[in-house]
């Protein structure tokens, strides 16, 4: 511990980025997952035609 | 697309979902700009910490609403052993979750602000050593639930891990009172300045509206999960079966 303040404006961007990215890709991930058992893609009986 | 059980119909009260539940999370969305806003351009900068002490603005809603969502996930598992109901075990899941989401970035936070106020990325300080300890037993939740295919003794046991990890969260919140700590007591609005303290709300509101929303989106979806499991279980052991016997012989 120096107790020497080294951290401006470079720590406080990097830190709300890593937030902002983590949670951007967490929202997209349930909603990918929504839309994946929301039953509006292929029905199985289509797909099993195929 | 062509897995046959990802696309069995939804229930119609899972297709729904939750209307109120888009409006949290739009609420916390808007929240959690007005308080980046306010605590990157419109707050002052500290005295002896100069601009760095914003991070505070992400960090402390952070800690606050895993702090939150592992609480909820103690009333879950509490409640999914009481009633033995899905819906509690999905909800369990959810907070669980966004719980340790939101735990890995207050270390990620915290490690960034440690280095550039102590000097260092990391110190086995109590208050840093039990918030990765947390992580590391709700982690293990996620994980045991991976290892239990019957549903029935998957909840019971998750609810038991979520209860037995549940006894690090009190000791991360009280740690700094309790024991010398390099991480700071928590502070009042009575001792920071209140241009200081309306981000940091805006912000802690905007992440448990956000974590709501979070939480029940991934309730919908294991409760989904749940029932496509209850109601395709040959399907999913037919695609476990070897395609042919010849492919397999050669």
């Amino acid at each position: 511990v120096t107790g020497e303040i080294t951290g401006g404006w470079g720590s406080v961007v990097a830190a709300y980025a890593i937030t902002a990215t983590v949670l951007l890709i967490e929202a997209l991930r349930l909603a990918r997952a929504r839309r994946r058992t929301s039953g509006r893609s292929v029905p199985a009986s289509q797909e099993d035609k195929r | 697309v062509a897995d046959p059980v990802s696309f069995a119909p939804a229930s119609g009260s899972t297709r729904r979902g939750f209307p109120w539940a888009l409006a949290f999370g739009l609420v916390g969305l808007a929240l959690l700009l007005a308080g980046a806003y306010v605590g990157l351009f419109v707050a002052p900068s500290e005295r002896y910490m100069g601009d760095v002490q914003r991070i505070m603005y992400v960090h402390v809603p952070s800690a606050w609403t895993s702090l939150l969502a592992f609480t909820a996930a103690f009333g879950f598992a509490i409640a999914a052993l009481w009633s033995g109901r899905d819906k509690w075990d999905a909800a369990l899941v959810g907070a669980v979750e966004v719980g340790v989401i939101l735990n890995a970035l207050v270390l990620a936070q915290g490690m960034i602000w440690g280095k550039a106020t102590w000097g260092v990325w990391w110190d086995w300080d109590v208050r840093l050593t039990t918030t990765l300890i947390m992580l590391l037993l709700f982690t293990g939740v996620l994980a045991l639930r991976g290892f239990i295919d019957d549903a029935r003794r998957r909840v019971t046991w998750s609810a038991i891990a979520v209860i037995v990890s549940y006894v690090d969260v009190p000791l991360v919140y009280l740690c700094v009172r309790w024991w010398r700590s390099l991480h700071q007591v928590q502070s009042t609005p009575e001792t920071v300045h209140p241009l200081m303290v309306l981000p940091l709300r805006l912000s802690a509101f905007g992440m448990i509206f956000l974590a709501v929303w979070m939480i029940t989106r991934r309730a919908q979806i294991e409760l989904e999960r749940g029932r496509r499991e209850a109601v395709a279980p040959p399907e999913r052991l037919a695609r476990l079966q070897p395609t042919s016997p010849g492919r397999s012989a050669s």
